[in-house]
């Protein structure tokens, strides 16, 4: 009997277990997402847009990699790709707390150890993997393309479109790597655990940056060669200016 | 006694002659032999590459039962000798109907993004399903070409070995050709070894010694090849698997009776445009581009050097399209044409791992 009622107590003693579960908060997600512009409106590839001095441009590829996204030693992302022919909305993405991130320093590019490693190499998801970067590799140890635009211009200001004259831009080694901070980092919510950062692209400020503006008729190709330097320096000015956030 | 022992011997006997084979289902993963300079390969996770499965895509690859009147297989038009393309323009299928674009070499298939000339396949197993019933090619529907293979114990017993069924259909087949075809790397010709000096990588003892016989013209070619203001190649065929994955309208045409891509997309941007095509092993795979309008590799060097003709959706890459290409002087041209053969894989062509079993 006492032994009963010695099993009885234990049954009740667990059944009467006051424990809560455990609510497990699920960690929010980050995206990083770039939007092209010409000037207040979205830019579409392959459609024209006509700059102030009624020349017309329609841009066909930009990509550009960004590296070591950081605040204060806190990184966002260590390398993105940002492709602007790819349907995804967003180009990065990483769970993680918008609340580490109310300011962000960049670079646009790779850093040298990066730029100087064999591409073949890098994880399959890597976006400096080469079966990712693609053309954005020169097969020589000059390494990743940093920056790469490029489009067609109708240069002769008319009725009549006439798209004959490329411009391609294409900025790479070590010594132009640039950097861009940015305070005050905008997170927009997209759904309760996914938030999201926008930058912009302007096209407009990047041929006509009143610091440098950039002539698409007579300044339209650049391939970072050391007798190209006038052009990659504008491009390269002209970048920082038309990329902000949003 | 002895008469009723020599009985059962010989019904033994006769019993154990007729039984029939016992075939397992075994799948031994298959290990891909990449080169140490190329990049990872991603295998589709509902195809994984097994010894079994490479087998019967290397039977299938050279099985003529596979066309409606059993005299063409994958490999009449993509030769062995031709890295495994065709020596014409376009193959000749069933009824002697013609093609309408040239045969694509198949090596480093693992690594593409698209297939087909104009990349309306997304996928290398999606890709196969289509020779098969094409009028132009093999011309026969997928279940009488089933049909056959299962009429043959040999098949049954390999369907069986590699994918645990005899009730096989067009999906295995692709299968197991795509895991056969992912065999046929190319990686290790001269211009490997060049590729890896001047990218610093290590080179084994053999690439040291083939290092020592590369020639100051095939150096002097590599250098116009990437050079901005020499042939400027690399733009588009860059990298261990010398092309990038993307289309391309390289300046044949000003006009186009093939929209190429364009015809996939519905994009006019993207009329004229080709799949970039790897240029390893251009020594074997004449004659070149979507046409093979040009039988020599000189052709190809004259096109880009003085024939590039403008069109809207030209590769803005092509930077001298408005004077009909690069320029270059006869010496480059033959520098050019030293550099571009040492891109011909030798080990590739005559692999015996890529040959009928049974020749």
């Amino acid at each position: 009997m006492k032994k009963l009622i010695f099993l009885l107590g234990v049954i009740v003693l667990f059944s009467c277990n006051d424990k809560v579960p455990i609510e497990v908060v699920p960690e929010p997600t980050l995206r990083v997402a770039c939007k092209l512009k010409f000037g207040s409106e979205d830019l579409i590839l392959n459609d024209s847009y006509t700059l102030t001095d009624g020349i017309k441009i329609q841009v066909t590829d930009c990509r550009f990699y960004l590296s070591d996204g950081n605040n204060a030693g806190a990184y966002l992302f260590p390398v993105a790709l940002f492709d602007a022919t790819s349907s995804q909305s967003f180009f990065y993405s990483v769970k993680n707390n918008k609340d580490n991130f109310s300011n962000l320093a960049l670079n646009i590019g790779v850093s040298a150890n990066d730029n100087h490693a064999d591409p073949s190499a890098f994880d399959l998801a890597n976006p400096l993997n080469i079966q990712i970067a693609n053309d954005m590799h020169w097969s020589w140890n000059s390494g990743y393309i940093f920056i790469k635009i490029e489009g067609r211009a109708d240069t002769i200001p008319n009725n009549t479109d006439l798209f004959d004259h490329n411009f391609v831009y294409h900025i790479g080694r070590d010594e132009h790597l640039l950097s861009k901070s940015f305070t005050g980092l905008l997170w927009n919510q997209v759904t309760t655990d996914v938030y999201q950062t926008n930058f912009a692209f302007d096209f407009k400020t990047f041929f006509e940056n009143s610091a440098s503006p950039l002539n698409v008729k007579s300044e339209f190709f650049t391939h970072t060669n050391p007798d190209q330097v006038n052009v990659t320096n504008k491009v390269k000015t002209n970048f920082l200016a038309a990329f902000y956030n949003f | 006694m002895q008469r009723i022992l020599f009985v059962l011997l010989i019904g033994l006997i006769a019993f154990l002659s007729c039984r029939k084979d016992t075939t397992f289902y075994e799948q031994t993963p298959y290990k891909l032999a990449i080169p140490s300079h190329f990049p990872q390969v991603q295998i589709p996770g509902d195809n994984p590459m097994t010894e079994e499965g490479v087998l019967l895509g290397r039977m299938l690859f050279y099985e003529k039962q596979l066309s409606l009147d059993n005299t063409i297989s994958c490999a009449s038009c993509h030769s062995p000798s031709k890295a495994f393309s065709d020596s014409t323009a376009f193959s000749t299928g069933v009824d002697n109907q013609m093609g309408v674009r040239n045969s694509m070499p198949l090596f480093n298939l693992a690594w593409q993004k698209f297939f087909f000339w104009d990349g309306r396949s997304k996928t290398l197993e999606e890709q196969i399903l289509e020779p098969v019933p094409n009028p132009i090619e093999m011309h026969q529907a997928w279940p009488d070409a089933i049909a056959k293979l299962k009429a043959s114990e040999a098949y049954r017993n390999a369907f069986y070995r590699a994918f645990n069924t005899t009730d096989f259909n067009q999906y295995h087949v692709a299968k197991a050709l795509a895991q056969f075809l992912r065999t046929m790397i190319s990686g290790s010709a001269k211009f490997d070894v060049i590729y890896k000096y001047s990218n610093s990588l290590p080179l084994t003892v053999q690439e040291q010694q083939i290092w020592q016989t590369v020639t100051n013209e095939e150096l002097a070619g590599f250098d116009l090849f990437k050079s901005l203001n020499g042939a400027d190649c690399f733009h588009c065929h860059n990298g261990p698997l010398m092309q990038v994955q993307k289309f391309s309208n390289n300046g044949l045409d000003a006009t186009f009776s093939d929209l190429g891509h364009g015809a996939i997309s519905g994009n006019a941007n993207d009329n004229g445009k080709f799949k970039v095509p790897s240029i390893r092993n251009i020594g074997f795979t004449g004659p070149f581009m979507h046409d093979g309008r040009f039988a020599t590799i000189d052709e190809v060097i004259e096109h880009y050097s003085t024939g590039i003709q403008m069109s809207p959706t030209i590769d803005p890459l092509i930077e001298f399209a408005s004077q009909g290409g690069v320029q270059l002087d006869p010496q480059q041209k033959l520098e050019l044409k030293a550099f571009l053969n040492t891109l011909n894989d030798y080990n590739f062509v005559t692999n015996p791992n890529f040959l009928p079993l049974n020749p």
